[in-house]
């Protein structure tokens, strides 16, 4: 037979075993494929309802905490029955325990890292915390979590964690860092410690806008293995 | 020649097929990765959600306990002092005891060369901060570190061969003591501690952990502040 004619037919038959296999892998992926999106779907729809119903728990909770802060307020400040003093000194350090929610001068960070390789590492976001507190912040902020008295970031898996809730995404965080401070100090030292190194090695951007920031509150837990000696 | 170009065509037309099945593969495996990332994200807002959902409980919970005191008739003044007691514990601003751990961290002692990384040699603010966050990770219920009780405000800075602890200069060695549930703090401490036993065995950085059942930190300092007033929004 002719050399030329066998090495065609050889890769024509390997051709075609070729493409049986790869039908064959198609025809079970596509199979696996419909199965799991079928448990994919229901267990979609069964967090989304989870989400749902726990949404609609804190926004329940928080109406709650409304109604029994009004009654509560009401006993708190029957005349003569709390001085303002031990008021003022309870709301004073709860600003530093982190218990007390606050306002004041400050300003606004916001890097995202949707549309970048690198995402924002924990030691970065624990860099510009420490930067904001060395620059003076009296309290900060990171998407929602007041940085308290036992606040901590810090890596688990894939995740970062700021007082233990998970705030980075898979595709992306969009981080907000607030903080209470002198406006020009605090947007200086990022400006000057934190953007110009972000910006150069991650390509990230940083934006600061000086602005009223509204801080909410955290709650410490009681002391329980600690006994206080004063 | 009919021959030749039909083989030709065979062949073409086979490598277009197999082109496409692997295109369709591929966009299949990505749409399978999409739906777990989706998911994923769901799971990170559902803790979001949950965590804020239990810090509400607690705060209502409390608020529901002290209306009790109220309606049952106690002293406003009486539950405000217990308020005021309670604000200062959990700021870190009354001094504490109890059982916990406690973790030493010193420089090398060992002589380094000229052509040695001095940096290697020494104790950095990253380690500090690393077994700090960690034992807070595990609940702990105070830290000090060479006997400066950790607040809100706390920090710790390298300065060269020393560390600025809460605005003072300490030099090494490094003592960390932080009450809470033993069995958890030394959990949480294994987790982190195979860097320092590296450390420990290549440059000579003293690390050493311990137990202990009567621990005394100091209360913490309380800031002035400037800028930040109580919310009148509430949390």
């Amino acid at each position: 037979m002719d050399k030329n004619l066998l090495f065609k037919r050889m890769l024509l038959f390997g051709v075609a075993i070729v493409l049986g296999v790869l039908i064959s892998i198609q025809y079970k992926t596509q199979q696996k494929v419909i199965e799991q999106k079928q448990i994919s779907n229901d267990k979609a729809a069964a967090l989304s309802n989870l989400v749902s119903k726990t949404k609609a728990q804190v926004a329940a909770l928080e109406k709650e905490q409304h109604e029994l802060l009004k009654e509560v307020e009401k006993y708190r400040n029957q005349p003569g029955a709390t001085s303002p003093e031990i008021k003022q000194n309870i709301d004073n350090i709860g600003i530093l325990s982190g218990e007390t929610a606050v306002d004041g001068p400050g300003i606004h960070i916001e890097i995202d890292d949707t549309k970048v390789i690198q995402f924002v590492l924990y030691d970065q976001l624990t860099e510009i915390v420490k930067t904001l507190k060395y620059a003076g912040a009296e309290v900060i902020e990171v998407n929602g979590q007041r940085i308290g008295t036992n606040s901590y970031i810090v890596n688990s898996g894939s995740n970062i964690l700021v007082n233990g809730v998970p705030i980075t995404r898979i595709n992306g965080t969009h981080w907000e860092v607030e903080a209470i401070g002198n406006q020009e100090v605090l947007r200086n030292y990022i400006q000057i410690a934190i953007e110009p190194y972000m910006q150069y090695n991650e390509g990230l951007k940083i934006s600061v806008v000086s602005q009223i920031v509204h801080l909410s509150s955290v709650q410490q837990k009681d002391l329980s293995l600690a006994k206080s000696i004063e | 020649m009919f021959a030749a170009r039909n083989w030709k065509f065979l062949v073409a037309v086979s490598l277009l097929v197999v082109g496409i099945l692997l295109m369709y593969q591929l966009k299949t495996w990505s749409k399978t990765n999409q739906n777990s990332e989706g998911q994923q994200n769901t799971i990170s807002t559902l803790v979001q959600y949950s965590f804020e959902a239990e810090k509400l409980q607690t705060e209502n919970q409390k608020l529901k306990d002290e209306m009790e005191k109220y309606q049952k008739g106690a002293d406003a003044e009486l539950v405000a002092n217990q308020r005021l007691i309670r604000a200062k514990q959990v700021a870190a601003l009354t001094p504490i005891e109890g059982q916990g751990i406690r973790i030493v961290l010193e420089d090398s002692k060992r002589p380094v060369n000229d052509a040695e990384n001095v940096n290697t040699y020494i104790i950095h603010e990253q380690y500090l901060q690393e077994i700090v966050n960690a034992l807070w990770s595990a609940g702990t219920e105070g830290i000090a570190i060479n006997g400066h009780r950790m607040t809100t405000h706390s920090d710790i800075y390298c300065m060269g061969s020393v560390m600025n602890i809460d605005g003072e200069v300490e030099p090494s060695p490094y003592t960390i003591e932080a009450i809470g549930d033993i069995q958890k703090l030394n959990g949480a401490m294994a987790g982190v501690e195979s860097f320092f036993l590296r450390i420990s065995k290549e440059s000579g950085i003293g690390y050493k952990r311990e137990s202990a059942q009567n621990l005394n930190l100091p209360a913490g300092k309380f800031p002035r502040y400037k800028f930040a007033v109580p919310s009148k929004e509430g949390s």
